[in-house]
This record gives C-alpha cells, sequence and structure tokens, in this order.
C-alpha cells in the first residue's frame, strides 16, 4: 500500500505517536473515521474564505482525537493561505484572569501565528513585510514606478493608509492602524526601532498607556479586557495583507473547569459567551476559532462550561439530537462531539500505519487480516478488564509492536504477537 | 455461638469434615456417583443452626433438630439443582448448601415436608464470589428472635428471589457477548472496511492542497 508519504513524513508521524504526542506534518495519511467531522471543519473553512466566522468546540475523551483533529484542520488551512495560530490554555493562559492571564493567552496567539512560508511559528513580522511587499510590488507593476523613485515611497504610503484607515472603524482599529501605519513608517526609513516598537505594541507588550503614547503616539495597550478586539483586527488585517483570514485553535479548555473560585470560571465562560456570539452573529470575519474540550469540562453542571446557562443553551444537544433514535448527529451544530474510534475504524489505522511503518523501514510488517483482529481483541479486552485502552495507547502499543517486528525479522512475527499480549 | 460467616444468627460452628465414600455409596444412580466421585473435593458440615439455647457440646448440638449449613468445594462444576436434590436425599434434614467452584459460589437449600427427601428445593446457579456480591441470606437484625422455621423460610424465599436474578444477570450477559460477537463480525466484515478505506482516503484528498 503506498500512499504516497515521503519518508522524513513517516518518521515525523512514527515518532509522535510513539510518544503519544499528536505529528505536526502527516496527519491527512492516518486520519481514519472523521468524515463528518472534516466535512463539517471544511465547511467553516469555506465559509470564513468568503468573509464568514466559524466557532466550533471538538468535545471528546482523553485520547481521543480531540487535539489529532485540531492540528489536521491547522495543518489544512495554513496550505490554503490561513494565518493560524495555537494556544494550549493552562492555569496561567485563559481569556480572563486578575494577573494578566487573558493577556497572557493573547501573547502566546500572537507569538504562534503561522503560515505556510513560515509553519514554526513567529510569523507575525513575516505577515507585515509581506503585507508591504505586496503593496510595493502593486506600485511597481501597475503604476511603473520603481524603488528609490521619489513618488514611490508616497504611492505606498497612500496605499498602506488606505488600509489603516479602513479599519479604524472597527473597535480599537484606530490605533492598530497606527501603529500599522509606525511599522512601515520604520521599514520606509529603515528604523529598525521603530519596528521593534511596532511588534512590541502589537504583541501586547506594552504595559502602560504612557509608553506606547510615547513611543508609537498612540492612547491605547492591549489588555486584558479588550485582547478579543484585536483578535478580530488581526483577522481583518491578515486579508488585507493577502491571506484567507486567521484560524485560531485553542487546546484544554478544560483548564477553565479546573479554575478552584466560582467567579473566576464565570468571569472566564462570560468572556468565551462572548468570543462565541461574536462569530456566530457576524461581528467578526474571516475569523475561525476551534476549541478542544473533555467532555466532563463541557458538561459537569457545576464547574463545566454548562454551570454558565447563557451558554448551555446554546451548546446543549437540542431535543431531536437527544432523542434521536437513529442516531444522527447535527454536525453543523456548534459543538463537534468526537466518538472513540470504533474497532473497524482502528483496524483501518492500523492497516495504514503498518504501511507507513514498512515505508520509513522499507521492509513489509506482513500483518494480516487475523493478526489486525487478535491485536485490536486484546486491545479492548484490557479496557473491559479496567486498563486504560484510549486510541492513543493502543496506537502506541502497536508501534512498539511493528518496531519489535522490524527490529527481529528473523523471529516469526506470530511470536512477537502473541508474546506482546501474554 | 460463633461468628456470622453467612450472616445467620444463632449459628453454631461445627467444621465436620463429611466421609465422602460412605456418603456417595448411598447414591444409587451409577453415572450420578460417578459425577459426584470426581466433581466433590469436600463436603463439610459448617454451622448448626437450633432453637435450643445452651447447647454444651457438639454431641447434643448435631442430635438436634436445625438448620444445617454445608459447604460442598467441588473440583469442577456441577448443575446446582442436581447437588441439592442429591444432597436432599443424602443428608435428609433442613439444610442449607454453599457450592464453591473456582472462585465461583452457589446456594441451594432444602425444605423437608415430609419423610425422607420428600419437600421444597431450590438453588442459585454459580455466580462470582466476592463481598460484595456475596448474598446475605439474613439480616441479623431482622431475624435475631424468630424460629429456625422461620428463618429457613427466610432463606428459602431469599434463594428463590436471587435465582430469578442470578438467572436474568446471566441471560443478559450471554446477550452482550452475542451483540459484541455480531457487532465485531460486522466491524471486521470486508465490505465494512472497505467503507472505511473509502472514508479515509476521501478524507485525505480533502485535507490535501494541491
Amino acid at each position: 500500500m503506498d500512499n504516497g508519504i515521503s519518508r522524513a513524513t513517516a518518521a515525523t508521524v512514527l515518532n509522535s505517536l510513539k510518544s503519544g504526542v499528536v505529528p505536526r506534518t502527516g496527519l491527512e495519511y492516518i486520519t481514519v473515521g472523521r468524515k463528518s467531522e472534516i466535512q463539517a471543519l471544511l465547511q467553516d473553512v469555506s465559509i470564513i474564505e468568503q468573509g464568514g466566522a466559524a466557532f466550533r468546540f471538538i468535545e471528546g475523551k482523553y485520547g481521543s482525537g480531540k487535539t489529532f483533529l485540531m492540528h489536521a484542520l491547522r495543518n489544512h488551512v495554513m496550505e490554503k493561505n490561513f494565518v493560524v495560530t495555537d494556544v494550549e490554555l493552562s492555569v496561567d493562559k485563559r481569556f480572563v484572569g486578575n494577573k494578566g492571564q487573558g493577556l497572557a493567552t493573547y501573547r502566546e496567539l500572537i507569538r504562534n501565528m503561522a503560515t505556510h512560508a513560515c509553519p514554526d511559528n513567529g510569523a507575525l513580522q513575516l505577515i507585515l513585510d509581506k503585507w508591504i511587499g505586496t503593496l510595493e510590488n502593486e506600485v511597481v507593476q501597475f503604476e511603473g514606478l520603481v524603488p528609490g523613485h521619489e513618488v514611490f515611497d508616497v504611492r505606498v504610503s497612500q496605499k498602506i493608509y488606505k488600509i489603516t484607515s479602513s479599519m479604524e472603524e472597527r473597535v480599537n482599529g484606530f490605533d492598530f492602524g497606527k501603529v500599522l501605519a509606525s511599522y512601515y513608517k520604520g521599514h520606509r526609513k529603515g528604523d529598525v526601532d521603530q519596528q521593534k516598537k511596532a511588534l512590541r505594541w502589537l504583541c501586547g507588550e506594552y504595559r502602560t498607556r504612557t509608553e506606547a503614547k510615547t513611543d508609537l503616539g498612540v492612547n491605547l495597550i492591549i489588555t486584558d479586557d479588550n485582547w478579543y478586539d484585536f483578535i478580530k483586527l488581526f483577522a481583518d488585517f491578515v486579508v488585507k495583507a493577502g491571506y484567507a483570514g486567521l484560524y485560531v485553535c485553542m487546546d484544554e479548555l478544560a483548564s477553565l473547569y479546573e479554575i478552584p473560585s466560582r467567579v473566576g470560571r464565570e468571569y472566564n465562560y462570560n468572556k468565551l459567551l462572548s468570543i462565541y456570539n461574536d462569530a456566530l452573529q457576524g461581528k467578526a470575519s474571516h475569523l475561525g476559532i476551534i476549541i478542544s474540550v473533555t467532555r466532563e469540562a463541557m458538561e459537569d453542571p457545576v464547574r463545566g462550561v454548562y454551570s454558565f446557562a447563557p451558554l448551555k443553551s446554546r451548546l446543549i444537544e437540542t431535543s431531536i439530537e437527544q432523542e434521536g433514535a437513529i442516531k444522527m448527529r447535527d454536525m453543523a451544530s456548534p459543538v463537534i462531539r468526537l466518538d472513540a474510534l470504533n474497532p473497524g475504524e482502528m483496524y483501518v489505522l492500523l492497516e495504514k500505519l503498518a504501511a507507513i511503518h514498512g515505508k520509513l523501514y522499507d521492509y513489509t510488517p506482513g500483518l494480516e487480516h487475523d493478526d489486525y483482529i487478535y491485536f485490536l481483541k486484546q486491545q479492548y479486552g484490557k479496557a473491559l478488564d479496567g486498563e486504560e485502552a484510549t486510541v492513543r495507547e493502543m496506537i502506541r502499543n502497536y508501534i512498539t509492536l511493528l518496531n519489535l517486528i522490524q527490529q527481529n525479522q528473523e523471529v516469526s512475527k506470530d511470536e512477537i504477537l502473541h508474546a506482546g499480549q501474554a | 455461638m460463633s461468628e456470622g460467616r453467612y450472616n445467620i444468627p444463632k449459628q453454631y460452628k461445627v467444621d465436620k469434615g463429611m466421609p465422602l465414600d460412605a456418603l456417595f455409596q448411598k447414591i444409587d444412580n451409577l453415572k450420578c456417583r460417578r459425577v459426584f466421585e470426581a466433581g466433590v473435593v469436600s463436603v463439610e458440615w459448617s454451622y448448626h443452626l437450633v432453637d435450643k439455647k445452651g447447647i454444651r457440646d457438639m454431641m447434643e448440638l448435631v442430635r438436634e433438630r436445625g438448620l444445617s449449613i454445608f459447604e460442598v468445594n467441588l473440583k469442577q462444576k456441577i448443575s446446582p439443582d442436581l447437588l441439592t436434590d442429591v444432597f436432599a436425599g443424602l443428608l435428609q434434614r433442613p439444610m442449607v448448601m454453599v457450592y464453591l467452584c473456582g472462585g465461583e459460589l452457589s446456594m441451594g437449600t432444602f425444605f423437608p415436608t415430609g419423610k425422607g427427601a420428600v419437600g421444597r428445593m431450590c438453588s442459585t446457579d454459580f455466580y462470582p464470589y466476592d463481598a460484595d456480591r456475596m448474598i446475605e441470606l439474613l439480616d441479623y437484625e431482622t431475624d435475631y428472635d424468630k424460629t429456625i422455621d422461620q428463618i429457613h423460610k427466610r432463606i428459602y424465599a431469599t434463594l428463590r428471589q436471587q435465582k430469578r436474578v442470578i438467572m436474568i444477570e446471566k441471560a443478559f450477559e450471554r446477550l452482550n457477548r452475542e451483540n459484541e460477537r455480531e457487532s465485531l463480525a460486522f466491524e471486521f466484515s470486508l465490505e465494512n472496511l472497505e467503507r472505511i478505506r473509502a472514508d479515509a482516503d476521501f478524507v485525505q484528498s480533502q485535507l490535501r492542497v494541491v
């Protein structure tokens, strides 16, 4: 089975899975059993491309593939010319907090911005430079002016200010546009310091308004209270800079569920509600937000997302879904509930992993129908005995099995398979 | 009074091993005797419940009419109905039988209503033996002032109820196993696997950006 995967990607996929983490690349080669979920998310992507916004929760138990699905989408939209960014929510990175946890989330999101040309985060400067470069190219191509010409800078400046002033009507857009213009001024004059100041501001690293006023002439700084407005502004801006939109992935929403104080949790859920409303009421554009959450953190009536009534009423399954005897799911719902892969899907995943392993080490694992079934029955049997048997655990065990088969080719595969399960 | 191992009040410890050879000689059906000889490891008269107070010695105790508790260790499972029926014929007395085999337990009781082995009997199927699932034969609080006959009637009623519960549980387990087998057969059928492979290929093509 040749699936067209390169050896480098095969190595990344297998090493990541063996370590229990989601690979950064090659996810499309091992995506099994998530057809309707992927289709729903791709539908969102197309809406975002056309100027809309989308918001989704991915709900599932630990190890069920939430992060996997997010990363698969992240990689896909990055290839589709989106700016993507991600953050793992935690004790010190939330939506809002009295120690600047909201701003910390924003900073992480800006730091983790990535594009097709800069896939490993830190793409903000590249995005700004690309924006300026594109406008300069337009002046060269369509107006016949070359850099150094006395009118060249004027024409580029006009284009820059046209864009920045178009953002002024948005909330906080005036200052945002001013900082972008400031970055351009630095670029034009070769003033790296000026550019750094603008970048610092965009990254939310100015602590006082006075400092920002002195350095950049703006009266506003990015804070815990207003950071989400700037995410929306960035979504707008990246489109003007030539990208398809901004896609934000947030992992581990369960960290909000773990906030000990009820007041703290409710502040965060309230912020989440306003983000949700913005996205679905059309107040944001070219913006996609996807958040992963465990079932417990979502549905716990005391501490979970459902403990906050306005969110519960928006997110809970409708009575038609709950009572649906025919077990159909509405994939347009804001919550995509991930079921564990069923045995048939696991079987196909094992086949794919065996093919990738064979490609990486240039051999044939030689596993057959009965071997896959034997392995899976053993793994599901462990689950019945109360041992952990998430997809993650099964895959780790399976890759170990493949490694042993490959490293001990003089021993029959049956012997290894049966010994491994003893 | 000894400790309440089966949660039965008024019980006296007997701890007397029964002579199996002599006992099984009385089984007139040869096939049945062979089954018992092959399957029964030991039969122990564990407790004896009597109404009389102030029993002084073992001789007096075993002669006293009462309810006997026997523990039967089995090498291999024999039908609890058959065990209870045969032991009722051999021992011909009011009794509660506890059958133990491979970590599982079953109980039977014989309630004589006439001479010999005439009477009512009931036994449960085997079930995993653990403290949580131990059948509580009697509630000491309720039964401490009852006669042995009343206690035995209660045991009989409890076992009849438990028999039904265990039968339902076993039938349900069987149903689940069959469902699981059917479900796995479907999951691993070539048709289903082909569909999943096609879906995975479709998703792969969707996620790839050309």
